[in-house]
């Protein structure tokens, strides 16, 4: 794949995984559950997808799908803010927000890599 | 929600994938080399800053469609947590468990203190 294709292909994937987050920020506050767990569900969504398509070995799709659609599913700075704000307002919260990122989002990989592993 | 914040948030995140990526290329190497471990640190950090300073003068951009490009999209596309947990886990099954955890502690350290540090003392505090 040229490097304008590659290029298209990012832009295309970022765009899609902004807006499946902006998706899920919608639908967990319509539906009365914290917005920090919306990032946590992206990280988790994002994670796994990348551990699918790292263990699947697709060659330059596997990094566009990643860099691209998962690297922009997922983020770091809501995660960081909302940890922030969280531990100013009670340490506890802040801890459990922060746990739910790490593990959520080392266990999301491992299973998308086992399941791509195991099924491809 | 209305179209032009979908438009804004889907072109922010074309951006932001965009500057990532780009960056990535250009100072960083292989998924576990030292430069790229470096970039993407940096990224997320000043990702971080970037946002922590945007929650603080929110008031300052006029458009609420705007403002979610620029969190939502473009700073939300420019970092990126599943890199972390990659560049984590792929250490770890390759045997360097100490660079796995340092890296994993050192992204949340620099992030979340970056954050605390720019949204400034807690309000009402002296």
């Amino acid at each position: 794949m040229n490097s304008v294709l590659s290029i298209v292909a990012i832009a295309g994937l970022g765009a899609a995984g902004a807006l499946i987050r902006l998706g899920l920020l919608h639908l967990f506050i319509r539906s009365m559950w914290r917005s920090e767990y919306a990032t946590v569900a992206a990280n988790i969504v994002g994670s796994a997808g990348t551990g699918f398509v790292i263990a699947a070995d697709w060659g330059i799709w596997s990094w566009l799908l990643a860099a691209g659609l998962f690297g922009a599913i997922t983020t770091l700075s809501t995660l960081a803010v909302d940890v922030a704000e969280e531990f100013r307002s009670r340490m506890r919260g802040g801890w459990s927000l922060l746990a739910w990122h790490i593990f959520g989002g080392l266990a999301g990989f491992l299973i998308g890599y086992l399941i791509a592993s195991l099924a491809l | 929600m209305p179209a032009l914040t979908i438009t804004l948030v889907a072109m922010g995140g074309a951006l932001g994938a965009l500057s990532r990526t780009g960056l990535t290329e250009l100072f960083g190497g292989d998924t576990l080399a030292p430069e790229t471990l470096a970039v993407t640190l940096a990224i997320n950090t000043l990702g971080a800053l970037l946002l922590s300073l945007l929650r603080r003068h929110a008031h300052l951009i006029p458009s609420p469609a705007l403002l979610h490009a620029i969190s939502v999209g473009f700073l939300g596309s420019f970092t990126t947590w599943s890199a972390v947990i990659a560049i984590s886990a792929l250490s770890y099954s390759a045997g360097h468990s100490v660079i796995a955890v340092v890296y994993l502690a050192l992204t949340v350290v620099l992030g979340v203190g970056i954050s605390v540090l720019a949204r400034g003392p807690k309000a009402g505090a002296s």
